[in-house]
C-alpha cells in the first residue's frame, strides 16, 4: 500500500533537506519532495519505512517523521490548484517543528540521571533577613 | 576529460541545447569526465517532466594511493600514473599535506611527481578519511543539471546507473515508462 510520510529535520540539525533529498536519490526507488522542512517521502509502504531509517541514520537524534494523509501533490491541498491560500497542515507543523530541538535534547539525555527536586522548604527568618541585608533593605 | 555521450530530447530545441552545455559544464567542474560513459535527458516543458539518465564507470575500494595508481620510482624521486582523474584532486591534497607543495609536482593530466619519496610509503597514503564516493558526486551532478523547481522526484538506482525523474507535479506512470524507454536508448 502507498505510504505518505512528512520528514522533519529539528531546527538545530546540522543537516539540510537537500542532503536529505540526496540520501534518498541516492537509495532510489521512492517518489520524494524537497521542502523548507525537509522532506515528503512516498511509496510502498515497506520501501518508505526502511528510507525512513535511513535517514533518520543521517542524524538519529534530529530526524523526525510522521505519516501524511494526503499523497504528493494531492489536488485537495494543492495551493496551486486552489487558487492560493494558507497552506493546510503547515500550522500545525511548524508549532511541532518548534518543539524538536527541545525533543532532541532530550533524546541526546536518554539514559543520563535526572537530578531530583529539591524539596520545598519554608523560608526561615534568619535567611530572610540576611537576604534583605544583603540587598541594602532594613529590617 | 574522456568522451561522454550526451544526448537531449527536448520538446524545446532551444532549451535542450542549452541543458547540453549545463550538463557538460557540470561534469567538468565536478571533474567526472572519466567516471561517466553517457547522459541522457528527456525534457518536455509542456508536462512538465525532466528526466535523466547516468550512466557511470563504477569505482570500488580504492582508498589508499596505491590502489587508485601505478608508482615507478625515478632518479630522485617517484612518479605517479593515475588511474583516473577523478582521484587527482585527493591524491594532491594527501600529497601535498604530507611532502609539501615544494616536493610535489603535477607533471601531465595524470601524473605526479614527488621528489624524495619512496615508493612503498605513498602506496600506503589515504586519499581520503572516508574514501572515493563517487555516487555522491554523480547524485550531485544530477542534482546540478535539473531544474531547480522540480522538486518532485524519483529516482532509480541501477548498476552504473542512476536515473531521475523530475518535476513540479507528483510523478505519472507514463513518464516512469517514458523513464525506461530512456534507460533502453541509453544502453543502445
Amino acid at each position: 500500500m502507498i505510504k505518505t510520510f512528512l520528514v522533519v529535520l529539528s531546527p538545530d540539525s546540522n543537516l539540510t533537506p537537500s542532503m536529505l533529498a540526496e540520501k534518498a536519490a541516492q537509495i532510489g526507488g521512492i517518489d520524494y519532495k524537497e521542502t523548507c522542512y525537509g522532506l515528503l517521502v512516498e511509496g510502498e509502504e515497506e520501501k518508505v519505512r526502511s528510507v525512513l531509517e535511513d535517514l533518520r541514520a543521517l542524524d538519529p537524534k534530529k530526524v523526525f517523521y510522521k505519516q501524511r494523509g494526503y499523497r504528493i501533490g494531492d489536488e485537495r491541498i494543492c495551493r496551486a490548484k486552489r487558487g492560493g491560500g494558507p497552506r493546510p497542515g503547515y500550522h500545525m507543523l511548524s508549532s511541532e517543528r518548534e518543539v524538536l530541538k527541545n525533543v532532541s535534547k532530550a533524546l541526546e539525555e536518554e539514559g543520563k540521571k535526572v537530578p531530583s527536586e529539591r524539596p520545598k522548604t519554608k523560608l526561615d527568618v534568619e535567611t530572610l533577613k540576611r537576604v534583605i541585608k544583603e540587598e541594602g533593605g532594613k529590617d | 576529460m574522456g568522451k561522454i555521450r550526451i544526448f537531449v530530447d527536448s520538446s524545446d530545441e532551444l532549451g535542450g541545447q542549452q541543458y547540453k552545455y549545463i550538463a557538460e559544464k557540470s561534469v567538468e567542474d565536478l571533474g567526472l569526465g572519466g567516471s561517466i560513459d553517457s547522459i541522457d535527458m528527456l525534457i518536455r516543458v509542456e508536462e512538465p517532466v525532466f528526466i535523466i539518465v547516468i550512466r557511470y564507470k563504477e569505482v570500488t575500494g580504492k582508498s589508499t594511493l596505491g590502489d587508485a595508481s601505478y608508482i615507478d620510482s625515478r632518479k630522485n624521486g617517484i612518479r605517479i600514473t593515475l588511474s583516473s582523474e577523478i582521484f587527482l584532486g585527493d591524491a594532491l591534497k594527501a600529497l601535498w599535506s604530507k611532502y609539501g607543495r615544494d616536493r610535489v609536482e603535477q607533471i601531465g593530466r595524470l601524473e605526479i611527481f614527488v621528489s624524495g619519496a619512496d615508493p612503498e610509503e605513498v602506496k600506503g597514503i589515504r586519499l581520503s578519511e572516508k574514501g572515493y564516493d563517487l555516487e555522491s558526486r554523480i547524485n550531485e551532478l544530477a542534482t546540478r543539471i535539473i531544474p531547480e523547481g522540480f522538486r518532485v522526484r524519483n529516482s532509480l538506482k541501477k548498476r552504473g546507473m542512476i536515473t531521475i525523474i523530475a518535476s513540479e507535479d507528483p510523478i505519472k506512470e507514463s513518464w516512469r515508462e517514458l523513464a525506461a524507454r530512456l534507460e533502453g536508448d541509453s544502453h543502445a
